[in-house]
């Protein structure tokens, strides 16, 4: 048998794999490039990330923004329109209180003849049908040119339109003539018609009239004794304080700051917890704004409260232009798109602001909830701050125990420590390492914390590694193959299968050996990138946990301000107990 | 009717806000619903010898003393008139490494919650209100009421 010449196939074959060989190497090669090339490709895609993530905020408060003003100038539109409205359906009531100021003031200078007075309030009386300050217009006119028969008719219509606005219209004219005794007594008929649930809203304006003096010494001491009555006889009911304590505690909640958008953002971006702790130093800030804000009122200088005939004019003026019931549903609507005005279009806040101006436009309220109101809202009733003030010291009870049930409302919510969850993209190195998540709490001990977070790191990075690992069993085929090679080599020619073999061996172990370098140091890249990893995510969380800390600390220093607040209200200049104090309202 | 009285104490580092814990005395009792006169009562200034009795129960690890101030304590709220307390909530200061759960002769039982811990879910509002520093400690009323007591023994 000839022996076949395996010699010039197996240097085929032996080409054939050295050019394998390289060309795996190059494909090797081609590979790393690629692999750098991703890098970058990550690197850029992290920083689109982070603009992405940028813009998606600036979009959404832009968002907000654009909301907020079509609500303002929604409102808008409507105020102009409820306007005009008030202005078609209510007009002419204008007109009769115009007159009514200017005959008083006609009266005054004594440059108008009595038959021009008596005639435009005779057609006023035609033209304004049930509208009580027409007949009274007339009485007025009458008593003038001393016509007691008419005035005392009048007088009497007046009064049988409406007895509440007549009797205190009297008072008020009486008095601004000077007769305080006839004033005195038209403020009892007022008083008297009065019920103590059910006081109507020019209620307020006699509380500021007095207080200002205007019903003389007698007509203040009446006023405030019949107050104090009515207190003492409302406050029996629990219901009563409850309602006055409630109607406090509003007050203080709307004095509440918001916290800015950007403060303590660290936390905010990984705690679930952020919302109910940002809440929280909400609510206590309310306590020091409060504060600081009574403290304003409590030391403004009060105004002279000169009795200059234009103060009463004013009075009157106000008691006849603002208490037509007629008017109130238009008003409300006013009222609100006001606010949504005042706030700046935030429509939760304006609903709230509205609430309480329609409440202080309500038709009836009983003495205990009006002495609240003007001092809560003294503008909205039409009291000066004078007013507020004594109110306010009426209430002092009231307000304490607002306060005290106001601050346990948000302590019961505290929380002492936050839930921090890491999730996948809470860094740079996060997303394009592919880290799942991390949970933990700010009551955690910093250390263990940071334990755990080097944990996750491990686990994270572990699948990599693991790639990367150099093991000898990858290698199963080419080195089973040069083996097989080497023996087909060996059964041919015993030293050429030697040669093979030792130069087979010899490429391989350094084929392997470059291997085994390549992956050492492809894991320790892995590692150093791992460590710049768990800084970066360190660093996050230990902000995160310091921002806690500061907001603890924030919410501590807001929540004492109370004993500030408490000790306000209990050092109020004007408060009397109940049945002392004699002149003061 | 048997009454069962617990009273957990446990230890805690005052000045962490974060480490927190829970003095908790129990009381099990009938579920009557309070008078009006006793929804009053809540309301009236406590006593400075009842909230001296409170404070002490931090002070000693004596459990014949802590027994004797349970006692006390509670005749002192049944003199109130103001229902029936369910629990005591108050932050102690003890070290922070007292954190035990011991139960004691004569129905006394000492636990301890660390700030780790939860409690069960109606002492949630109470142990809040406990870890505030205006509150010296809080109240618990079988019919589910839940009052703070300041420092000078008035309520809210």
């Amino acid at each position: 048998m000839t022996e076949y010449d395996y010699g010039p196939a197996l240097r085929e074959i032996s080409k054939s794999i050295s050019v394998m060989f390289d060309e795996i190497r190059d494909v090797e090669r081609s590979v790393d490039r690629l692999t750098g090339d991703v890098g970058t490709v990550q690197r850029d895609l992290n920083s689109t990330h982070e603009d992405l993530r940028k813009l998606r905020a600036a979009f959404n408060e832009f968002v907000a923004q654009t909301e907020r003003n079509a609500a303002i100038q929604r409102a808008e539109t409507k105020l102009g329109n409820l306007k005009d409205e008030l202005d078609r359906q209510f007009g002419h009531y204008a007109v009769v209180r115009r007159t009514s100021i200017g005959t008083l003031q006609a009266f005054d200078v004594g440059n108008v003849s009595d038959a021009a007075v008596t005639r435009i309030s005779e057609e006023l009386m035609i033209q304004s049908p049930r509208y009580w300050l027409a007949p009274a217009l007339v009485g007025l006119a009458a008593w003038s040119r001393d016509d007691e028969e008419i005035a005392s008719k009048s007088i009497a219509e007046a009064f049988k339109r409406d007895a509440a606005k007549t009797s205190l219209f009297f008072a008020l004219v009486l008095r601004r003539m000077g007769r305080s005794e006839a004033a005195t007594r038209w403020l009892k008929h007022y008083l008297s018609s009065q019920s103590s649930t059910g006081l109507t809203r020019e209620f307020a304006v006699i509380l500021e009239s007095a207080a200002q003096g205007a019903f003389g010494p007698g007509g203040a001491q009446l006023l405030s004794s019949q107050l104090r009555d009515w207190n003492i006889g409302l406050r029996l009911d629990d219901a009563v304080v409850t309602a006055q304590v409630d109607e406090w505690v509003e007050e203080i909640r709307n004095n509440a700051l918001e916290l800015d958008a950007h403060e303590y953002k660290e936390l905010q971006e990984l705690s679930p917890d952020f919302r109910a702790l940002a809440n929280l130093l909400s609510a206590a800030s309310a306590l020091g704004a409060t504060a600081e804000k009574y403290r304003g009122i409590r030391e403004s200088t009060p105004k002279t409260s000169a009795l200059a005939a234009d103060m009463l004019d004013d009075l009157l003026e106000q008691l006849v232009t603002e208490y037509d019931a007629e008017e109130l549903p238009l008003q409300r609507e006013v009222a609100f798109n006001q606010a949504v005005l005042d706030t700046n279009g935030d429509l939760v806040r304006a609903k709230s602001l509205s609430d309480q101006y329609t409440r202080a436009l309500e038709e009836t309220i009983d003495a205990v909830t009006l002495q609240t109101r003007t001092a809560i809202s003294p503008s909205l009733m039409g009291v000066s701050e004078q007013t507020q003030r004594v109110s306010i010291g009426a209430g002092q009870a009231d307000f304490i125990a607002a306060v005290k049930q106001y601050t346990r409302g948000y302590r019961e919510n505290a929380k002492t420590s936050a839930r921090i969850y890491m999730g996948p993209d809470h860094c740079p190195l996060a997303e394009q390492l592919g880290f799942s998540k991390y949970e933990t709490t700010t009551a955690v001990d910093e250390t263990d914390a940071l334990v755990g977070l080097q944990r996750v790191w491990e686990e994270t990075v572990a699948g990599l590694v693991e790639e990367h690992t150099f093991r000898l069993n990858k290698f199963g085929f080419p080195i089973g193959l040069a083996v097989a090679v080497a023996i087909i080599a060996f059964a041919i020619n015993p030293l050429f299968g030697l040669l093979v073999a030792l130069g087979g061996g010899g490429g391989l172990y350094y084929w392997i050996n470059q291997k085994k370098t390549d992956s050492e140091k492809k894991i320790r890249e892995v590692r150093s990138t791992q460590s710049v990893a768990y800084e970066q995510s360190k660093s996050v969380l230990i902000d995160a946990r310091a921002a806690f800390t500061d907001m603890m600390y924030e919410y501590h220093e807001l929540d004492s301000e109370e004993s500030a607040l408490v000790q306000l209200i209990e050092t109020w200049p004007t408060a009397t107990s109940k049945g002392e104090s004699d002149d003061e309202i | 009717m048997a009454r069962e009285v617990r009273l957990a104490t446990s230890g805690v580092v005052a000045s962490e806000v974060n480490s927190l814990c829970l003095d908790v005395l129990h009381k099990i009792v009938s579920e009557e619903p309070a008078t009006h006169l006793e929804l009053r009562n809540r309301q009236v200034v406590r006593r400075p010898e009842l909230l001296e009795a409170i404070r002490n129960l931090d002070a000693s690890q004596d459990l014949k003393y802590q027994e004797s101030l349970i006692e006390w304590i509670r005749d002192a709220y049944e003199q109130r008139y103001s229902g029936v307390l369910f629990a005591l909530f108050a932050r102690c200061y003890l070290g922070a490494d007292f954190i035990d759960h011991q139960t004691t002769l004569a129905g006394s039982i000492v636990e301890h919650y660390s700030s780790q811990e939860s409690v069960p879910a109606i002492f949630a509002k109470a142990r809040s209100l406990a870890a505030n520093p205006h509150y010296l400690y809080v109240e618990i009323y079988s019919d589910g009421e839940v009052i703070p007591v300041r420092h000078d023994g008035s309520c809210g």
